[in-house]
């Protein structure tokens, strides 16, 4: 059974647990620049991205602002091709449907393609309490399935896991399937996995997968994977004849995604889930998913989380950014999401969610701010300090009262005069 | 009971400032959008064409063979099935080409669904795209979308002049079926993989472990 999504509110702890966490960290800085390395290649041989990023923000905000019109031609044309369109506002009443459909096909066992909108709702949660046997067929769904886990990554679900556990979950789990041996190579455990992953497909009575994209003019949809389970488990389950399921049901779900249309997070929405952003992001890599408390993580996760789940929720997401603006740069549709982050931020000074320390210490700053003379003077004498303890050596191991910055990192010296004489001094020699 | 259906849509109507009415404009923008299928930007594809797309096919850990005439698509096989040192038994679906291959002696062809049992299938592909290197694969009577997915190796015949330059070219063959579109559509490049184990590409995670090609030229 999947871990239930908790709160995003305990970033601060979960993210200080992450980075204390050995293996974690071991089996983050084994995936780390993987993607960005393979994201940097796979760009450099298409001279028209950057065309093509343009185009399919354009593309999303079309559909986004007629996104009725487009539900309901997909609607009419997924009924004319004979399958069953519902409608959920909630992610409950999304898993009551899917239930319903699993337990009148007398459904036992149910092959899953990987589906972040399932992880979302809890699916597996709700079926497996109506007793039917999930199984999730993604080779990353299946080992955090084994460790009873969410995933830590949109695209990567594992990626939070080394190969030693995934050897010991393996060797814990599949016994009962004949594997007596504890299998160690990358190649022997996707191939124990493929074997039982088999037997699966071979007995399932009802396959589920989100889709990629659903296609308004043909009523199709549209299912990316590499690994191919995607389209096993919507090929294969009850099997006759005629290849391919006997029923055909697609269950559209809001979940306040409606409400999101309406104003400054709508582009938000274009969102494709590649896990770029996640992949550019240094918080992100320093903590894994499971910090941010809830099913998306990372950039995209911190701007969706508190519009999901509620802003007095998840505090600290917004704020563990650090607006370096990668996930912006990366972003195929073009999401400005640190912006987003900064928005979240106002929105909370707004709602009054700030701590209190932090509301006083602005004010304080504002204060000084306001009055010139004085401000440069008090900001002139840590840059004074920071340069007599750096002795010319451009960075500082230590730093009195900021142990926890300099602890894992060192802090750069200031430049020895502050921007504000600087800029006078440039302002003054130009004249 | 409440109406989801059109809860949702007067949610998304209402957070859109539309109002309740559906603009005739609107509709009509949509209806013309949805009908014209414009192509949108399409990146530089040079020619020529059969080579480009073989390339893109290796470039993606797929391998492949050019032969002259359907006359030398059985030797080309037995040549691959040696290679890999599989039986020469054979899942075979439908196709223009493979319908009039004579097939030797020593193969043995059956024609039916897969099952997890079988080794190798050998499919007709409807088109290639020389952009990516993507074969395309429809479902159909005898054409069983279970050949793509389960053996462990799968060959591909394909007519080197079905070989199409962008996506979007295929699209428009599609839209002009007489019966509309198939059950299934599988645009398949490469062989099946996954990197969920330390984020290391490993090929056969469910379906084949290998993807042969066997283009037929003239």
């Amino acid at each position: 059974m999947t871990q239930a999504a908790t709160s995003a509110a305990v970033f601060k702890s979960k993210a200080r647990e992450a980075l204390s966490d050995p293996a974690l960290q071991q089996a983050m800085d084994r995936a780390k620049g993987g993607f960005v390395g393979a994201r940097r290649i796979a760009v450099e041989d298409l001279a028209e991205f950057d065309s093509l990023r343009d185009t399919a923000r354009d593309i999303k905000d079309h559909v986004l602002n007629h996104l009725d019109l487009y539900l309901e031609r997909y609607e009419r044309k997924t009924i004319e091709n004979g399958g069953h369109v519902h409608w959920a506002q909630t992610a409950e009443e999304a898993c009551q449907i899917v239930k319903k459909i699993c337990l009148d096909a007398d459904a036992r066992l149910v092959a899953k393609g990987k589906s972040m909108v399932s992880e979302e709702m809890e699916l597996n949660r709700v079926l497996e309490e109506a007793g039917i046997e999930v199984a999730e067929t993604d080779l990353g769904e299946y080992i955090i399935q084994l460790a009873g886990e969410s995933p830590s990554h949109i695209i990567a679900p594992a990626i939070h896991k080394t190969r030693e556990q995934i050897t010991e979950l393996f060797y814990e789990n599949h016994k009962s399937h004949g594997f007596s041996e504890r299998v160690t190579r990358r190649e022997a455990i996707v191939n124990e996995a493929r074997a039982v992953l088999r037997s699966v497909f071979a007995r399932a009575d009802v396959g589920i997968t989100g889709a990629n994209f659903l296609i308004a003019e043909s009523g199709a949809n549209v299912i990316v994977t590499n690994e191919g389970n995607g389209d096993l488990s919507s090929t294969l389950p009850r099997e006759g004849e005629v290849e391919g399921p006997t029923e055909y049901h697609v269950v559209l779900l809001d979940n306040g995604r409606s409400a999101m249309l309406a104003g400054r997070y709508q582009s938000m929405l274009r969102c494709i889930r590649c896990g770029a952003c996640l992949n550019h992001c240094p918080v992100y890599s320093a903590v894994g998913g499971h910090a941010y408390g809830w099913v998306y993580p990372g950039p995209m996760g911190s701007v969706l989380t508190p519009l999901m789940q509620g802003f007095d929720r998840s505090y600290d997401l917004p704020n563990a950014c650090t607006l370096n603006g990668r996930c912006n740069e990366v972003c195929p549709v073009r999401i400005p999401l640190s912006d987003m982050l900064r928005k979240h931020r106002f929105e909370q000074y707004r709602r009054n969610l700030n701590p209190w320390l932090g509301r006083r210490l602005l004010s304080l700053w504002a204060w000084f701010a306001r009055r010139p003379r004085l401000y440069q003077g008090i900001v002139a004498l840590p840059v004074w300090l920071m340069n007599r303890f750096g002795r010319g050596q451009g960075v500082l191991r230590r730093l009195p009262g900021a142990g926890g910055w300099t602890g894992s990192r060192d802090m750069a010296v200031p430049e020895k005069r502050t921007f504000q004489v600087q800029w006078q001094a440039k302002r003054d020699n130009g004249k | 009971m409440t109406d989801s259906r059109s809860n949702i849509l007067q949610a998304v109507r209402s957070s859109l400032d539309l109002g309740e009415q559906r603009s005739a404009s609107r509709v009509e923008l949509v209806a013309r959008r949805i009908s014209a299928s414009e192509a949108h930007v399409q990146p530089l594809v040079e020619d020529p064409l059969i080579q480009r797309f073989c390339d893109k096919h290796a470039a993606v850990h797929g391998t492949y063979e050019r032969v002259a005439s359907l006359a030398e698509v059985p030797p080309a096989i037995l040549r691959h099935l040696t290679a890999i040192d599989n039986p020469k038994e054979l899942l075979v679906g439908q196709g223009e080409l493979l319908d009039a291959v004579l097939w030797p002696d020593d193969i043995s062809v059956e024609k039916r669904p897969a099952t997890v049992e079988d080794s190798v299938a050998i499919s007709e592909a409807y088109a290639g795209i020389a952009e990516t290197g993507t074969l395309v694969l429809l479902s159909g009577e005898q054409r069983w979308t279970s050949h793509n997915f389960l053996p462990d190796d799968h060959i591909i015949i394909l007519d080197s002049t079905l070989i199409v330059r962008h996506q979007e070219d295929i699209w428009m063959r599609l839209r002009a079926l007489p019966d509309g579109l198939p059950r299934v559509v599988n645009l398949i490049t490469g062989p099946s993989k996954t990197a969920d184990v330390e984020q290391t590409v490993q090929y056969g995670a469910h379906g084949p472990r290998r993807l042969h090609l066997i283009v037929v030229e003239g």
